[in-house]
Parts: structure tokens; sequence; C-alpha cells
């Protein structure tokens, strides 16, 4: 395997770099969607609130595989044509949107009711409280989750490889039809995608910290 | 002209109607204390005020202006802020220090620069002896800290009414000390207010009236010694009650 590692590592550097792209690209695009389905959801008048919840609804409902394949393959037919690396990142990032959006509507239900009822009372609008008292405990308690997601991101980047993107996953395709050492070449894949996802979920920990609220360990419940 | 006056309000939960109908007035720098068993609408009764819970039917005039017909988000804000809320939990927020729960609706809601903001948050914690707390989170606060902090923040924005949800009742004897000192620091300002408590010392010495709730109605309402005296039933229960949260810490 380490023979693979040499002679392939340039390649290999290259399909993570692109892989690692696809996962950041897709995860910003989500969190900035994210944002807006939930100013919509909380504050929207009802018919922008129905369409934010349909939405949501599609993009976890549906294979994120189908979507790619509908972005990339079913554009065109209405005359958008995208390269394989944006279909893809586009199709992520979308679907990555419905996702994060249901985890700050969670944890934006772990701030308590009567913070609300104080922050109305003082005179504040639905926007601000939205942004100075629910989104700023929401989103710090949300940093496990989006980790997560961001972690999940990274190993759904490997389905753009179906469409040909040159990223992780398709370069262990590639080494395994030059070698026919399938197991090896994909075993080698994995183990990078491991490092990569364990050395991010280790610096989240440290942000999460460096966020944390002082005291909040001890705020009774 | 009376500063705040309640003709028939009602007030109900999921089509359940709890209050049934409160008329009640209270004039400037007027406090009313108000008693009565769990359950019986107090807390629901100060929501609806400011129209934190939207009464189902009814009137409420503040200032001359009808708050119930207030169909402008803006205006209705702008009333809610001359209206000081304080639930029986603090509601403090836990992201901000406590500087920054008492300056913060200063900043946004009042438009002060944050100089003065902070200059004035500071001025109402020092009344209640919390000033040097101003740097730390709302966690790191014991409970009587926190609601004197909660106190400042709703004194700060220089209500014309104050709106107080049982203030001493989650609290440890000492710390409920430590509030009820501050009220009664409140009530030498001649600040307006509507009380929810139990407290006993406080109503028959700093309140000019006392309403007495049960299931969703005012029953008594007058002076707090008339009101006691007058209803053998009332006065019981004010006993027990003050009995109950007073015992551990007569001194
Ligand atoms: N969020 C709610 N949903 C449904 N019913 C509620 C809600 N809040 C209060 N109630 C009901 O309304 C009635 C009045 O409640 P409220 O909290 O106003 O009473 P209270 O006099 O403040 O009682 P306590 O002394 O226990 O605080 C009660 O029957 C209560 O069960
Ligand atoms: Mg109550």
């Amino acid at each position: 395997m380490l023979d693979l590692a040499v002679e392939y590592g340039h390649l290999l550097l290259v399909g993570l770099g692109r892989s690692i792209a696809i996962a950041v690209l897709s995860f910003l695009l989500g969190f900035a969607i994210s944002a807006a389905l939930s100013f919509a959801r909380f504050l929207g008048p009802g018919p922008i609130r129905s369409v934010a919840e349909a939405y949501i609804a599609f993009f976890r409902g549906t294979p994120l595989l189908v979507q790619i394949l509908m972005l990339f393959f079913g554009l065109p037919s209405l005359g958008v044509r995208l390269d394989a690396f944006t279909a893809a990142t586009l199709a992520i990032g979308l679907n990555s949107g419905a996702y994060q959006a249901e985890i700050v509507r969670s944890t934006a239900k772990s701030v308590d009711e009567e913070q609300l009822l104080v922050a109305r009372s003082l005179g504040l609008s639905e926007a601000q409280v939205l942004r100075h008292v629910v989104l700023p405990q929401a989103l710090r308690n949300a940093i496990p989750a989006l980790t997560n997601e961001y972690v999940m991101l990274l190993k759904e980047s490997a389905l753009a490889s179906v469409i040909g993107v040159m990223e992780l996953t398709r370069v262990g395709e590639y080494m395994t039809a030059a070698t026919f050492r399938a197991f090896q070449a994909y075993m080698l894949v994995a183990l990078i995608y491991l490092a990569v996802s364990y050395a991010f979920m280790r610096s989240s920990k440290s942000l999460e910290r460096l966020l944390a609220i002082p005291g909040f360990e001890r705020w009774s419940r | 002209m009376s500063l705040l006056s309640l003709e028939g309000v009602k007030a109900a939960y999921d089509g359940v109607e709890v209050l049934h109908g409160i008329t009640l007035s209270l004039e400037p720098s007027e406090r009313l204390v108000i008693m009565g068993p769990s359950g019986s609408g107090k807390s629901t009764l100060l929501k609806v005020i400011p129209r934190l819970i939207e009464p189902s039917g009814g009137r409420i005039f503040f200032d001359g202006l009808e708050i119930t017909a207030i169909r402008d988000e803006r205006l209705l804000r702008r009333v809610r802020s001359r209206i000081g809320y304080l639930p029986q939990h603090y509601g403090l927020f836990p992201h901000m220090t406590v500087l920054g729960n008492v300056a913060f609706p200063l900043r946004v809601v009042r438009g002060l620069p944050r100089r003065e903001a902070e200059e004035r948050a500071r001025r109402y914690l020092a009344l209640f002896g919390v000033d040097g707390l101003a740097d730390r989170y709302p966690t790191q606060l014991s409970g009587g800290q926190r609601q004197r902090v909660a106190l400042a923040r709703a004194l700060a924005m220089e209500p014309e009414l104050l709106l107080l949800d049982e203030p001493t009742s989650a609290l440890d004897p000492e710390s409920r000390l430590d509030v009820l000192e501050a009220l009664f620091e409140v009530a030498r300002m001649g600040k307006s207010m509507i009380i929810v408590t139990h407290e006993l010392d406080f109503a028959l010495e700093a309140a000019d009236r006392l309403a007495f709730m049960e299931a969703g109605r005012v029953v008594a309402v007058g002076g707090p010694g008339e009101v006691l005296d007058s209803n053998p039933r009332i006065r019981e229960f004010a006993e027990r009650m003050a009995g109950a949260v007073g015992s551990a810490s007569r001194s």
C-alpha cells in the first residue's frame, strides 16, 4: 500500500484537495442557505414559510445522488450547463442547507421561553430577538452537529466521482484500474478520509471550547 | 388619568380561558401587589398587559393609549419598551455578560451609543449592589444576584411601569432578603408597579393596594390592610404563604 501511496502521491493529493474543496464550498453554501431558511421559517409570512419547509422536505427526502445527477444531466436540457465539479458542489451545498437548517432549528429550541418573553418585553423586534438572542446561542450549541455535518459532506463528496470529478474516490478508481489492487487502493483512500475527518473533529473541539459561554456547563436546566 | 387600566381582560391557552374578565386600574406611582393561589392566573395577567400573550377579550389602556387596539408592530414595541417585565426566573441572556445584559437593550432598543449605554448600565447595577459583577456571565451568579441584575436591566430602560412576577420566590433565604431590599429600593424610587408576590411585609409596607386573584378573577382589591382585615380567608392564605417563604429568614 505504501508503494501505491508513493507512486500516486501527487494524484492523491490533488484528489484530496478537490474533495476538501467540495466539502468546504458546499458547507459554506449550505450555511448561507440554512441562514436564509431559518429566517424564512422563524420570521416569514405563511407562504414563505411553506416554501422553506418544502425546500427542506425535498432535499432531505430524496437521494443526494439523484440531486447531483439532476443538476449535472438535467440542467443542460434547461439550457444551463455546469461542469462536473460545480454541479456536484452545488447539489451537495443545496442538500446540506436543508440539513443545517434542521440543526439550527433543533438548537434554537433550547433557548428558554423566558428569555424570549423578556426580549420582546424590552421592545426588541422578532428579527432582533432572532439575531441577538436566539441565533448566538443556537449556533454555539450547533457546533458539534455542524462539525458532524462537515465530516458528512467530506464523505458525501465521494459521490462526485460518479459524474467524473477527479476527487479522492475517483483517484482510487483510477489506481484500481491501473494496478488491479482494488482493496489496497480503496483502503488507502479510506485512510486518507479518516485522517482528515479526525483532524477536523479534533480542531472543532478547540473551537467549541473557544466559543463556550463561561460557566455554561453549570447552567441549571 | 390612570397610568394603566384593564377592562374585562380575558386570556386563553389553546381555547381554554384562564382569565375571565379582569378589570383593574393603576394610578401613576402606585404600587399594586397581586396575590392568589397557584394557577389563579397571576403570571398570565402580567404577560397579557404588554401583549406578550394576546388577550382573548377586553381592553387595555396604558397612558391614554389603547394597547389592545395597536396594529402597528413598531408602535407596540415602543409601548412594550416603556413597560418593564421581570419573569420569575430572571430571563437573563446567558451569552452576554452582566454588563452586556443591561446595556444591550439600551443600545438596540433605545439607540444609545455604547459608552453611554454602559455608563447607564453600571449606574443601575450599582443601585442594586451588583456593579462589581459587571464582567461575569449570568451562570456565574447566585440566584439573588441574577434577580438583581434582571431588575437593573428592567429599570435601566427607565420604564413608566414595572411588572414583577414573584421576584423572590425562587430564591434561597439569604438571596431573598437581598432582593427584597432591592424591591423596597425600587418602591422608594416611586416607580409604578404591579408585583405578584407573597411577601406580606412588602405588601403591607410598600404597596398601595392589594388585589387577590382566584381562578382567573380578581376577588378582592383595596388597601392591603383593608383587604386582609375584611377577608379572614385571604388573610389566612397570605399568612400561610408568608410563613412558608419567610420562616427560614426572620432574624
Ligand atoms: N403555556 C401555557 N399553556 C397552557 N396553559 C397554561 C400555560 N401557562 C399557564 N397555563 C394555565 O393557565 C392558568 C393560569 O396560570 P398562571 O401561570 O397565570 O397562574 P399563576 O397564578 O401565575 O400560578 P403560579 O402561582 O403557580 O405561578 C393555569 O391553570 C395554568 O395551568
Ligand atoms: Mg405564576
